[in-house]
């Protein structure tokens, strides 16, 4: 008996070992080390009935690697998230961090590397029971360097439940969530406007010439495809309180443009740089919009 | 990135054997009249002239009166894969060529990065992969492939009959590396295809190309 199962163990060990070489030609197997760490985190450990909590992802890159935004720009995919929530949970989108601009010669992409905190947030049903609840994430995204791998991953969190608490909840990892909202883009406080000719956008940035420095670098992340050329230079001028930024419009130039959001991106000092992301939606007024059409 | 090694290396080895043989075929000697990225739908598309894996010279001008289709590739790149695993691309050479539409499958991967291939190389490909593009062009140095401003693999182009380019962008709707996802697609450049033979209009004439970025040197 105990002859048969060595037998047996080494007969399976070859099976397993050529069907790993075997299967390395063709593309990664399953437990193929990926690129990307994933780790699911609750804000608090303990959720009551009707609340609303965050959620984080963490994508924990390795070095030279990077993952997509929700535009990933002129290659890439964006990272996909799919929960599985008990019953009477509910998930908003992903709140983007603010990406890096990764340049190849004319190509641009815009992700992240080294660690991306993806927030999302939870609200729970208005009845909880007393047992504890699991929410499941499914994970894709892809990992490029010089070249890029699809990869996926899944990961969970395990909640208390508590249907009625005078307790205020604990946080939980209060340094992963301090962090995933550090990184996200603001509201605007500037409002924007657009004029939009055949090959250009110009952009105007309301008051924001008086807020930022001379020398702070600025730049126009567009969240949508096609309507600017991401590789294209950006000229950034001053006009009293305004700042105006000249792009040029991308491969859906023959369309009207009537609309650009984005994330302004606003890079001031140098070492110790500070980073800000503002949401900007810029419209067209309606007579710019008639003079570039006709 | 082990996985795909062997077969990189299998490539290799055949390279080695018909390096002398084909050498010279890689030097192809390439011109632009255009700038970069100068493809402009309902504007001429830019001229090329290129060297194909058979070492035969291909000029855009002298395809004026055929339909045209540009597919640009890197035959390591995941979303490349999905569409020569899933045969979607190859049944869609089989239906443009058998209606004598020229398929030129662009190779602008520069030397060293990924997806650069011989001739010889790119031959076994085709063979290996039952494509049936007409001819696979070799753009190592990527003069074409920034005359078109193509950035993804792949990245897709029609030019009519009278040379004008008609589409730019996407094969299809689904930008992903899932070939679950192949079936039920929008395919891009089979309508735009389906509208050019017609002498209709083609209705999504640019759209997102998604994918691998080109290897460009």
């Amino acid at each position: 008996m105990v002859k048969h199962c060595s037998q047996a163990w080494i007969f399976a060990t070859a099976l397993v070992l050529a069907s790993r070489l075997g299967g390395a030609a063709e593309s990664a197997p399953a437990d193929e080390p990926t690129h990307v760490a994933i780790e699911a985190l609750a804000e608090q450990p303990v959720v009551r009935a009707g609340q609303t909590f965050r959620v984080a992802l963490v994508e924990r890159i390795q070095p030279g690697w990077h993952t997509y935004w929700i535009n990933p720009g002129d290659a890439g995919q964006a990272t996909k998230l799919h929960w599985t929530l008990p019953p009477g949970y509910r998930v908003d989108e992903v709140q983007w961090p603010v990406p890096r601009v990764f340049r190849a010669g004319s190509i641009v992409s815009y992700g992240y590397e080294g660690q991306a905190v993806l927030l999302q947030t939870v609200h729970a049903p208005t009845t909880v029971s007393a047992m504890p609840v699991r929410l499941s994430v499914e994970a894709q995204w892809l990992a490029c360097r010089d070249i890029c791998i699809p990869e996926h991953g899944a990961a969970q969190i395990t909640l208390s439940q508590e249907p009625a608490s005078a307790t205020p909840p604990t946080a939980a990892a209060p340094a992963i969530f301090a962090e995933g909202s550090e990184h996200l883009p603001q509201p605007s406080p500037w409002p924007a406007s657009l004029r939009v000719d055949k090959s250009t956008v110009e952009l105007r940035v309301r008051g924001l010439a008086h807020e930022v420095p001379a020398g702070a670098k600025i730049e126009f992340l567009p969240l949508n495809w096609g309507e600017i050329d991401n590789a294209a230079a950006q000229r950034t001028m001053r006009s009293g309180a305004d700042l105006i930024l000249t792009l040029a419009r991308g491969d859906l130039r023959s369309r009207p443009l009537a609309q650009l959001n984005g994330v302004l991106v606003v890079i001031e000092g140098h070492g110790t740089s500070r980073e800000r992301g503002f949401f900007l939606q810029a419209r067209t007024s309606s007579a710019t919009d008639k003079r570039a059409q006709s | 990135m082990t996985h795909t090694r062997p077969s990189i290396n299998a490539w290799r080895i055949f390279a080695v054997a018909t390096f002398a043989a084909a050498a010279w075929i890689v030097c192809a000697s390439l011109t632009t009249a255009a700038a970069e990225g100068s493809a402009r739908i309902g504007s001429a598309a830019p001229d090329f002239v290129g060297t194909d894996s058979n070492g035969k010279s291909v000029a855009l001008k002298d395809l004026h009166g055929r339909v045209v289709v540009l597919e640009w590739s890197n035959n390591q790149c995941p979303f490349v894969g999905k569409h020569y695993r899933s045969g979607n691309m190859q049944s869609l050479q089989k239906e443009a060529t058998g209606e004598g539409v020229v398929w030129l499958t662009i190779l602008s991967s520069a030397p060293g990065e990924q997806g650069n291939v011989t001739a010889a190389e790119a031959n076994v490909l085709t063979r290996s992969r039952g494509a049936s593009p007409t001819a696979v062009i070799l753009d190592p140095s990527g003069s074409i492939g920034h005359a078109y401003g193509a950035r993804t693999t792949p990245h897709m182009f029609v030019i009519d009959k009278s040379g004008m380019l008609v589409y730019m962008g996407g094969i299809d709707d689904k930008p992903t590396t899932d070939v679950a996802d192949v079936p039920g697609a929008k395919n891009y450049v089979r309508l735009a295809l389906a509208a050019v033979m017609a002498g209709k209009p083609v209705q999504d004439s640019v759209t997102r190309p998604y994918g691998c970025s080109v290897k460009y040197q």
